[in-house]
């Protein structure tokens, strides 16, 4: 793919965008630009047809002319020869009248008119014609017929009427005789015949001729202009229609061309764009109209595209290039992987993985886990997706005799920040072969047990023999030594303290061993933190019990201040002592008079436990320093410290491990307050916690029925062990106190077993081959037959929760610790059935579920009522064991006093809980009371 | 039978402590052996069989736990008071000791009076 970033701008450039009149065609937008083109067809038309009847019209007006004026012509030639012949027939009929005077004489002047009318048209007909010959107007024919006429005739008719005249004149009037009228008449036809008449009669018929071939002529002349005039119209106007129809043809084309052409490019560069993916095109945007704007927005759409492809593809290359990356550090990690679905299919697994479950050359994937690895892998994935938003980890023998330790995270598709409605889309199992650590971890242990060893060994001989010196002085010697030289005494006493110096420096060379060994176990993990609910006013008095000696010695005392109702923490109540001792010790070390003073007060949701004293002090620069590792303040040299300055990195340990605090406050020669914090449990009810919990539980645990008590020997009790000689260290034990005992090796056996004989209680292990001890448990603790059986676990492994949630009994831990084994043994045995269900009644809910959770956490199934009698009904009919239900319910509820005396619930075990003062004593009282068993 | 107590560790020192902190009971007529090993000690249980052995756990050729699983696993092996002595502060010691057949656990450094009071408790001789 041929990528360019779209800055550099290649331009495809229309060949025409240059011309002027394109850049001023173009300023228009395409509706102006399509408005123009009709425009101009329209234009093209209308003058046409416009041109086209005005010279139609100007030709029609000329032939029009021509005709009115051949008509004129006509009818002056008409008028003059009419007055021709009148005057000819004028006087003719002068003969007629001759004997008539006043006819005669009537005629002749008709006669004369005609004559004169006559001369008059002649002569202006000619002088038309002359003007015409003139302007040039005439036709030639008729301007010679006219000059013809002209010259043959111009003087006949004057010399005929001359004639006329003269005879006339001859003529005596009134002619009164016949002879002269006669003779008159005679005269006239002699006139008549003569040439000039005869001359002016062929004038007249010259004229007529003329008349007609005018008429002829000039008429037809001017239809044929006006003929003419019409089609020339036509034509004009035919041409005219034609042009505009090319000229709209034209710009038809034009349109069609033009208009088309820049979205034609823009189309063009648009599958360029799209074909080549050559986001560096760009359109060239000339116009203002609508295509230049969709240009524009074309450009800008290529540019947007181009840059978001460019930044789809940078992030697909960085992406690509990640996973890359992540692959090659994936396929490269010392650590198994292996991802799994959330069908528990394979999606992912790493060379080491595969080497390390021996899958050489295999991808895994696709494959159910279950068929892959060992099946406590499988065990916690599945926890795991309960549990999705913590850790599990788990240790296991790999198939290469390695050992694994597998982190199993959920991957999660959160959708809110608190996990609460998480989807588990996954699991990611980590595997490390830890093979190496914990041969580091061993070798670390057998490091500090082999130093703790060489470092004791001396110290044994030095403080043993230092003691046997000093008995056998004290016993033997020195009684014997006479003391009554000065010499002697002296000896006997500087032999006695720097006995004593060997004796305390050795006593705190092994105080700092231990210290360090203390501090060393804690860093690596290596302690084990016995949390349990336990009071702060026990652990400060036993605290100050231990030290009262040691400020006895000093001339001190402790003062006690605390706070009435302090809650009760979860804690190690030994090592909690062991801090409040180090401080104490501390205070008193450093305090030559006045007074220690510890304090116990609840603040901000803890408990925060004081030592004060009135010492010497520390100064500001100290007080973080004191909680180093061996870091002890003050001035070695004039004012040397006892002790091994490892016991306030201790207490940090320890109050850190506790989730709290430690700190010190002190001015020089002020004295000093040390103080750590411990987080109370936040409980939802107060008055709870003042119910002594750990006495309620006890006395769940000791329920037992008397009818039992006194067949508790003989009793069958399952040893389940991987261990032989653990199993023997119990038999022996258990057979000592007189119990039966049967061993079972792993798990499988032990099953075996119960169903051969079921046994009166089991004991098991967790650590086991083939089913582990959890498994176990959950196996009996599902089957009706075994479900009854009481169950112990016993084990290194703490996770008590789990072993109780599996509805276990006891949760013991090793090392075992007989007389507790054997008390609990006892108590189940005396219950004869695990006694798990307990009903909780109480007004209170939050009270009910405060003692439910610590009852759960002790192993119990616990149910709640409410006081409803309905409630009560339905929980009574989930056949508890126990009942705990507060006195004041129980006065005021007859069906739980009826259920006392009822038959058939008499196994069932009732604790009364009295409201905000069920102290200790009235917790022994109750039961009591309310056992009706 | 004259009462005797083992003392078993590699160190010397600690022997001759341990012996000068019993040798009182010997005026009671108990006997007092030593074994610088887990060895000897498995041997001189053998054909000795004393009442108590006061066992050190880190020791050449064969420690006290291996001392005391040899001495579980035979039947035979004379029903002998076993008190380990060991470092401080390693409980997986003291379990594995327990867990094996140790009676009791004493951690160095040791008062010789309590070992002394230990032994006539044991011992069970009144003076």
């Amino acid at each position: 793919m041929n990528v360019q970033p779209p800055i550099t701008s290649r331009t495809s450039q229309p060949s025409s965008s240059s011309s002027t009149p394109s850049r001023w065609f173009n300023r228009f937008n395409v509706g102006q630009k399509i408005a123009l083109g009709y425009a101009a067809v329209l234009g093209i038309a209308i003058a046409g047809t416009g041109i086209g009847i005005v010279l139609g019209n100007s030709y029609a007006r000329r032939a029009q002319a021509i005709q009115a004026d051949a008509i004129e012509e006509i009818l002056e030639l008409k008028a003059i020869d009419a007055a021709l012949m009148r005057l000819n027939l004028y006087e003719k009929d002068l003969v007629t009248w001759l004997d008539t005077p006043e006819e005669f004489q009537a005629n002749y002047t008709a006669y004369q008119e005609s004559s004169q009318e006559f001369q008059q048209q002649w002569a202006e007909l000619l002088e038309e014609y002359e003007e015409d010959a003139e302007e040039g107007i005439e036709r030639e024919e008729e301007l010679e017929t006219v000059e013809f006429l002209s010259e043959q005739y111009d003087d006949v008719v004057a010399v005929y009427i001359q004639e006329v005249d003269a005879l006339l004149d001859s003529l005596q009037f009134p002619i009164l005789s016949e002879a002269d009228l006669f003779d008159a008449q005679q005269r006239f036809i002699e006139l008549n015949h003569r040439s000039t008449a005869l001359k002016v009669k062929e004038f007249s018929e010259y004229l007529s001729e003329f008349v007609e071939s005018i008429e002829a002529v000039e008429l037809e002349e001017a239809q044929e202009a006006l003929e003419t005039g019409v089609h020339l119209r036509n034509q004009i106007i035919g041409i005219s229609i034609l042009l505009s129809l090319i000229a709209a043809s034209l710009l038809a084309l034009l349109f069609s061309h033009v208009l088309p052409r820049p979205l034609k490019e823009l189309e063009k560069l648009a599958l360029k764009v799209t074909h080549n993916k050559d986001f560096s095109l760009r359109a060239m945007v000339n116009s203002n109209d609508e295509i230049g704007s969709l240009a524009t927005s074309l450009n800008r759409l290529i540019e947007w595209v181009g840059t978001y492809t460019h930044s789809l593809q940078m992030t697909q290359s960085n992406l690509q290039h990640q996973t890359q990356e992540l692959n090659a550090i994936i396929d490269n990690l010392g650590d198994g992987l292996l991802v799994t679905n959330a069908q528990g299919q394979i999606t992912r697994s790493n060379p080491a993985l595969r080497q390390m479950f021996q899958f050489h050359n295999q991808t895994l994937v696709g494959q159910p886990v279950e068929q892959i690895v060992e099946s406590n892998i499988t065990e916690l994935i599945h926890q795991q997706h309960v549990q999705p938003t913590t850790h599990l980890t788990a240790e296991m023998e790999l198939p290469t005799k390695q050992i694994g330790q597998a982190l199993v995270t959920a991957i999660t598709t959160a959708t809110s920040p608190d996990h609460a409605d998480s989807h588990i889309a996954g699991t990611v199992v980590l595997i490390r072969d830890v093979t190496a650590e914990k041969e580091m971890d061993r070798m670390k242990t057998d490091f500090i047990s082999t130093v703790s060893h060489e470092l004791r060994t001396p110290l044994t001989s030095v403080l043993g023999f230092a003691k046997l010196i000093r008995k056998k002085l004290e016993d033997t010697i020195l009684p014997a030594v006479n003391l009554e030289t000065k010499k002697n005494a002296r000896a006997v006493r500087q032999v006695r303290d720097n006995l004593q110096i060997i004796l305390s420096e050795g006593e705190r060379l092994t105080s700092l061993i231990n210290d360090v060994l203390d501090i060393a176990k804690i860093e690596a993990g290596k302690i084990e933190w016995n949390m349990q609910s336990i009071s702060v006013s026990e652990v400060i008095e036993r605290a100050i019990a231990a030290t009262s000696i040691l400020a006895e010695n000093e001339g001190l005392t402790v003062t006690c201040e605390m706070s009435p109702h302090l809650p009760e923490i979860v804690g190690d109540r030994d090592r909690l002592i062991q801090v409040v001792i180090n401080l104490l010790s501390n205070a008193i070390k450093f305090t030559e008079s006045g007074s220690v003073t510890c304090r116990a007060q609840v603040q901000n949701h803890g408990i925060t436990i004081s030592v004060i004293d009135t010492g010497i002090g520390l100064a500001a620069d100290d007080l973080a320093k004191v909680f180093e590792k061996f870091k002890q303040v003050g001035e070695v040299m004039t004012n040397k410290p006892k002790g091994t300055g490892l016991g306030l990195p201790i207490c940090k340990q320890i109050v850190e491990h506790h989730g709290g605090r430690i700190w010190a406050e002190s001015e020089l020669g002020q004295g000093s307050t040390f103080s750590f914090t411990l987080p109370v449990s936040t409980s939802p009810a107060n008055e709870v916690a003042q119910i002594n919990l750990d006495a309620l539980v006890q006395h769940l645990q000791e329920d037992v029925d008397p009818t039992s008590l006194t067949e508790n020997q003989q009793k069958t009790i399952l040893v389940v062990d991987d261990e032989p000689h653990i199993r023997e260290l119990l038999r022996q034990e258990l057979e000592g106190v007189g119990y039966q005992v049967q061993e079972a090796k792993d798990g499988m056996d032990a099953l075996e077993k119960v169903k051969v004989a079921p046994p009166d209680l089991i004991i098991l292990d967790v650590m086991m081959p083939n089913i582990n001890g959890f498994d176990l448990a959950a196996v009996l603790k599902n089957n009706p037959a075994t479900m009854n059986i009481p169950t112990i676990i016993l084990s290194i492994i703490q996770d008590q929760e789990r072993g109780y949630r599996l509805g276990i009994d006891r949760y013991l831990r090793k090392p075992i610790d007989t007389n507790v084994l054997l008390g609990d043994i006892k108590t189940l045995l005396a219950q004869g059935t695990s006694k798990r269900k307990v009903l909780v009644v109480d007004i209170d809910s939050s009270t009910s579920t405060t003692l439910s959770k610590v009852l759960i956490s002790k192993g119990y199934t616990v149910t709640e009522a409410t006081t409803g009698p309905d409630s009560i009904e339905q929980a009574l009919s989930l056949n508890p064991d126990m009942i705990i239900v507060d006195s004041e319910i129980s006065m005021e509820h007859e069906q739980i006093k009826a259920l006392k005396f009822e038959k058939g619930s008499d196994h069932i075990f009732f604790f009364m809980v009295q409201r905000y003062q069920a102290e200790r004593a009235d917790l022994n009282e109750h039961p009591q009371v309310g056992a009706m068993s | 039978m004259n009462k005797s107590i083992l003392i078993v560790d590699d160190e010397v020192y600690i022997r001759i402590l341990m012996e000068q902190t019993l040798e009182e009971l010997e005026d009671e007529g108990v006997e007092l052996l030593t074994a610088t090993n887990g060895k000897e000690a498995l041997e001189l249980i053998q054909t000795e069989k004393p009442n108590l052995v006061f066992l050190d756990v880190m020791m050449p050729i064969m420690n006290g736990l291996e001392v005391c699983q040899a001495l579980k696993g035979d039947e035979a092996a004379p029903d002998t008071y076993i008190i380990m002595l060991t470092a401080k502060g390693q409980e997986f010691d003291q379990q594995q000791g327990l867990e094996v057949g140790a009676d009791l656990y004493m951690t160095k450094p040791f008062d010789p009076d309590e070992v002394f009071e230990k032994a006539i408790e044991i011992l069970d001789i009144t003076r």
